[in-house]
This record gives structure tokens, sequence and C-alpha cells, in this order.
């Protein structure tokens, strides 16, 4: 992970490869670049939150674009998250796609009504004829030492809302595309950034895998797969499940126990809700064995819907109970005590062992 | 304005008290929102600052600018534990 951060808008920052489709980027950058492009083919985006104008962003990631695409479009709003997402439903009602900004993942709570009792319900309630176009980014969990309500785990509560899709990308590529993807969907999409893997940077191919266009009926059009999880590493022995900063980790371990000759799948989910079961199946079919990742607290996890998806597919193959290794029954803590909270590489070997050493009686 | 608490050119830290500010609610020492080197305070002792217009200019590093907490350090994995295990194929 590098700890320099350049302007997205930079050039330098870019190394342009294959005719100019691969390039360099930090997440961060992956993001800005993804928002500018959504701005610049939808005139109906519009962005907004605390910050996001004339800073560009805590994070920078809308770093530039007011000045790009005007201040009717790219804006500040006052420090009131219910009244950043309840302004969405009127646009989203008036025809336009909202892209609001929640500044850091504790600060949903304040939102809660709207996006539970409004953006969730409306399309239901309107019994089809208002969608909610509204892609709500949120710079989510932990991993940067920030206060108290500046790090979070919220997918499970996110995940468990009828009306909501939730997806976290964990690779600058997917940061990329997926917002992109997201941003043309015609339901509400909580977009969770992993905040500590932003200045992470990676291959974007800006080409290898574009949406087909927006539709406003539900149906598909993934001909790029962004709508599914993602073999992140091809493994024989267990398959890891992780999404977010988690699934960086996850790969750092399977390298660790590749030492110690097992071989690690790892699955990124991606998709929060819905949980892309099939790719659940395939690899834990395969492997036999699965051990679900995730920085949030263990009790009512989303850990625990993936462990009942595999354990549904895969009961009669499975050689062990599915592990889960999560974060503790507390508060999600402030910086100091982060790094005892986060699921850490050797938590997940232990995980990987008791799997491992399991007998059926 | 009540009074300034630094000046140009001073190195602060991040909630460091900076200004004693009086508003229609009550008096407080406003913390900096941010480590850095001041550049420029605007107004003086008795002086209105209205909401949205600029107060103290900072200059930081582009790599912490803004940010609640700290920019990750890319570190080797270190490891405790070793897997052992016999895994059969069947």
């Amino acid at each position: 992970m590098s700890e320099t951060i350049t302007d997205p808008r930079s050039t330098e920052c870019s190394t342009a490869t294959d005719a100019g489709s691969v390039q360099q980027l930090s997440m961060q950058q992956a993001l800005n670049r993804a928002l500018d492009e959504i701005l610049a083919e939808n005139p109906k985006t519009v962005i907004f939150g605390e910050d996001c104008g004339r800073l560009g962003g805590v994070f920078r990631i809308t770093d530039g674009l007011q000045a790009k695409h005007g201040e009717d479009r790219v804006f500040d709003t006052p420090l009131a998250e219910s009244g950043i997402l309840g302004m969405s439903v009127g646009l989203a009602m008036a025809g336009f796609h909202p892209i609001p900004e929640v500044q850091f993942d504790g600060f949903a709570y304040p939102a809660i009504n709207q996006i539970v009792c409004q953006i969730a319900r409306m399309n239901y309630r309107s019994r089809g004829t208002l969608p909610m176009p509204i892609t709500l980014r949120v710079p989510s969990f932990g991993g940067i030492r920030a206060p108290e309500h500046h790090g979070e785990s919220l997918e499970a509560l996110f995940a468990h809302v009828p009306g909501l899709k939730v997806v976290s990308p964990s690779t600058p590529h997917d940061a990329y595309h997926l917002l992109k993807y997201a941003a043309t969907r015609p339901d509400p999409v909580i977009f969770m950034e992993p905040k500590s893997r932003y200045w992470q940077k990676g291959p974007v191919d800006v080409a290898s895998a574009v949406p087909g266009p927006a539709t406003h009926d539900g149906g598909t059009d993934d001909a790029a797969g962004l709508s599914g999880a993602r073999v992140a590493r091809e493994g024989r022995h267990l398959t890891l499940v992780a999404w977010g900063a988690m699934v960086s980790r996850c790969l750092q371990v399977a390298e660790l126990a590749a030492e110690d000759g097992i071989d690690i799948e790892v699955l990124d989910l991606r998709w929060l809700k819905p949980i892309d079961a099939e790719a659940l199946a395939r690899s834990v079919g395969k492997t036999r064995r699965a051990v679900v990742v995730h920085e949030a607290p263990l009790t009512s996890g989303l850990g625990a819907e993936v462990a009942q998806l595999i354990t549904q597919s895969c009961f009669a193959t499975l050689k062990a109970p599915v592990e889960r290794v999560t974060g503790f029954d507390v508060p999600y803590p402030s910086g100091d005590l982060e790094d005892e909270y986060i699921p850490n590489i050797d938590r997940i070997l232990f995980g990987i062992q008791r799997v491992l050493e399991y007998r059926r009686g | 304005m009540l009074d300034w608490l630094v000046e140009p050119g001073q190195q602060v830290e991040r909630n460091q008290a900076i200004v004693e500010l009086e508003t229609t609610k009550s008096a407080l020492e406003l913390p900096s929102p941010q480590a850095g080197k001041v550049v420029r305070i605007h107004g003086a002792p008795g002086d209105t600052i209205n909401v949205g217009e600029p107060l103290i200019v900072f200059e930081v590093p582009d790599d912490t600018a803004g940010i609640v907490g700290t920019v990750p350090k890319d570190e080797a994995p270190k490891r405790r534990v070793r897997l052992s295990a016999v895994l059969d194929e069947d």
C-alpha cells in the first residue's frame, strides 16, 4: 500500500499500458475517475455531502469534480446526514440520480430513518412507480486509527433491509467498475468503500468490464460479471470468504498458508446483498472447507448468513463446520484498539487450523 | 473573535486550541481540525467572522490533508501461527 497520495486528476500517477486501457491507480483515484465519468455520462447525476464540493472530500474522492462539473451537480451540504439522505429521496423522485456521501460510516446512523423507512421502501410503497436510483457512498470499516464513529462495519445492518443492495470493492479495478455499475442500478445501492485501502494502488483496466446500458426495470445487463463474487485466488484445500479490506488480508494469509502446504482459495464476495450463493457453492463445493472473515462483530454478522448459504448447498460434502473469524461483540473501537479488534493474520490462521483439525465424531 | 492562540508560521497539532471565539450560543476554544503549519489567520480580536468566511489557512502535507485518522503503512505480513494438517484428498 502506498503512503503517497497524488492528485487523482494527475496523469503522472498513471502508467498507461495496453493502448492506454490499464492504469496504475489508487482506489481513491479510481473512484474519483469513476465519478467524473458518471457525471459526464449522465446529466441527471448529482453528488453531494459534507465537504464533497470545494474541498473534494476528506478522502479526496470527489476532488476536482465541482470545478469541472459545476456547483449545481457537486455541492456541499450541512452537517446533517438525515438531511443528505432525505434530499436524495426527493431528488430521486424528481428524476435525478443522486450519489450522496456519508463522510464516515458511523455517521450513517443518524440517517438510518431515511435509508430504511424511505429509500429502501419507496419503490415497493409506490408499486414500482418510484424507483430510487441512489448510490450512497460510505467510507467504511476501520484500519486508519480514527476516533470512535469514524470506523464501523455496518454491512449486516444494511444487508438486512429489504430494498437495499450492498456492495464493497476490494481493489482499485473493482472500485472503478462497481461504482460505475452501481450508479446505473434502479435500486438504492449502499457502496461501502474500505477506507484503509484508499491509498492502495493497482491496475485498473478501464476497458475490461464495461456494464451494459442502464435499465430501470430491474432487469439484468450484467454482461461484464459485475453483479457477483470474484475468485481473488484459486485454491484446493479451503475457501476464505471475505469482502472489503479483509480480502487483501486473506490474500496475505493464503500466501503464508502456502508455505505450510495449505492451498487456499480466496473468494471476494463483493456484493453483500444480494450474496452470490452460486459462487459460494462453486468454491466451497470444490475445497469442502470454509472460513468467513469480517470486521463486524460475530453475533448476527454477515458471516452467519454466508455460513448458512454454504451449509445449505454443501452440507453433504463439507469436511468441517464453517468457521468465522470476526470482530468482537463490542462497539467498533477507536484507533488505539483497532489492531486488537480487526481480524489479524494469526487469528485467521487459527480459524483455518480449527477447520483443518476438525474430525467427525 | 476573542483572541488568537496561534500565529502565522507556527506548527500546530490536531485538536490543539487555536482561537477563542464567541458565537450567538457560547464562547469556546476552537480546536485545530488538523496538524500543520499556520500560513494565515483572518480577523483580529473584536472582529466578526461570518459563517463560511475563511478563518485560518494551514499548510499540510498532501498525504494527510483532511483525514481524520492516519494513512496505513504498508507492512510485511507477520505471523506467529503455523498450520499443520493431514489432508485427505477424497
